[in-house]
């Protein structure tokens, strides 16, 4: 008896082109049959997926760490762009955010250059990890990072009165911790 | 699951020229639409018009009477699919006519529609941040920019094999995160 599929297993399998066409054939009609009913679920996901993400790439939603280049091409896209740059400091006091920014960014002066990778780690004050932003992308001339943003994800996030950033970086498989600094929200 | 008899309605109110019909209709099938090109065609801008070809060819052939049998709708959409697999090319002066004439009910799966959904834009933004830098760069390549899956698994250095189990094991993980509220909520 084989094992059940994995989610997205046989979606996947078909849509690049590992799945022989023989089976591929009855795997669309009940694709399609399902489509019919509403029910096609994983293809709508994948879908949504890929549409958001079209509509985020050009703006910028998508890097997870920008360089300079970047952010003045967001600054001259015609977006409403807010763009923070706090001095780096122990507590950072963040300003109030616009309304009506599209994106927000929000520079991190912190030189990460020298490492493999480089996550940074949100947490509340009392230790109370909210996530990790994962293989951040900086600058390569300074080595600092710009955290592009939606405006709607950075007002929301911005409701957390106080957070704990830590910049984590990997050297050859080590962990060091490169800057730990509080943010405090604009109410 | 939607019963054969909604299917019925949905099929009569379609082919009676209801906008909402036809629109239910698009989001039903332009993901499983889009799983078909995928599998056979290569670039964004290639998928995307295949599937607003079958989208506008389904709509006409409900607003004509032309779908018998609402029960095998998705058949008869795949059957579309299959028919213009094979015939693209006397295709396109067609389309620049339908698109005049039905173009609008197809707004709804645009990507300037995903303007309109900030809460799910900004839940992805944040889904994605927490994946790992080759997970986010295989959505992009994969889902974005609708790469061939053998160009995506060259570009991330990695084995066909290994690219389709790390497609669909990134997949079901950010389904999960976008199942759950944005850490940014729970805090």
């Amino acid at each position: 008896m084989s094992e059940p599929r994995k989610p997205f297993e046989a979606l996947e399998e078909y849509q690049s082109g590992g799945m022989p066409d023989a089976d591929a054939a009855g795997f669309e009609e009940e694709l399609f049959a399902a489509a019919a009913a509403g029910t096609a679920e994983e293809a709508s996901f994948v879908d949504r997926v890929a549409l958001i993400g079209r509509y985020l790439e050009p703006r910028g939603g998508l890097d997870i760490g920008s360089t300079r280049a970047r952010v003045d091409q967001l600054l001259g896209s015609g977006l409403r762009v807010q763009l923070i740059e706090p001095a780096p400091a122990p507590s950072v006091q963040m300003p109030p955010l616009d309304p009506d920014a599209e994106i927000v960014i929000t520079h991190v002066a912190v030189d990460v250059r020298g490492y493999d990778s480089v996550d940074v780690v949100v947490e509340t004050p009392d230790g109370t990890e909210l996530k990790t932003f994962r293989d951040v992308g900086w600058d390569p001339d300074d080595g600092t990072m710009y955290a592009v943003c939606e405006g709607h994800l950075a007002r929301l996030a911005a409701q957390v009165p106080r957070v704990v950033s830590r910049i984590i970086g990997t050297r050859a498989g080590q962990k060091h911790q490169i800057a730990v600094f509080e943010s405090v929200n604009s109410s | 699951m939607v019963s054969s008899e909604s299917l019925a309605e949905l099929v009569d109110r379609a082919r009676a020229g209801e906008r909402t019909a036809e629109e239910t209709v698009c989001r039903r099938f332009s993901p499983v639409v889009r799983a078909f090109a995928r599998r056979r065609l290569r670039g964004t801008e290639a998928v995307d018009e295949f599937t607003q070809d079958v989208l506008l060819l389904t709509i006409e052939a409900l607003r004509g009477g032309r779908v018998q049998e609402p029960e095998r709708l998705g058949g008869f959409v795949l059957g579309i699919c299959r028919t213009l697999a094979f015939d693209r090319a006397r295709q396109r002066e067609r389309r620049r006519t339908l698109w005049e004439m039905y173009g609008a009910a197809l707004e709804a799966v645009s990507v300037q529609a995903v303007h309109t959904e900030t809460y799910e834009v900004s839940h992805l933004e944040d889904c994605m941040s927490r994946l790992s830098g080759r997970a986010r760069e295989l959505i992009r390549l994969g889902y974005i920019e609708s790469r061939g899956h053998d160009e995506v698994a060259r570009a991330l250095n990695i084995s066909e094999g290994n690219a389709r189990v790390l497609r669909h094991r990134t997949l079901a993980s950010l389904r999960e995160c976008m199942s759950k509220r944005m850490s940014w909520e729970a805090a």
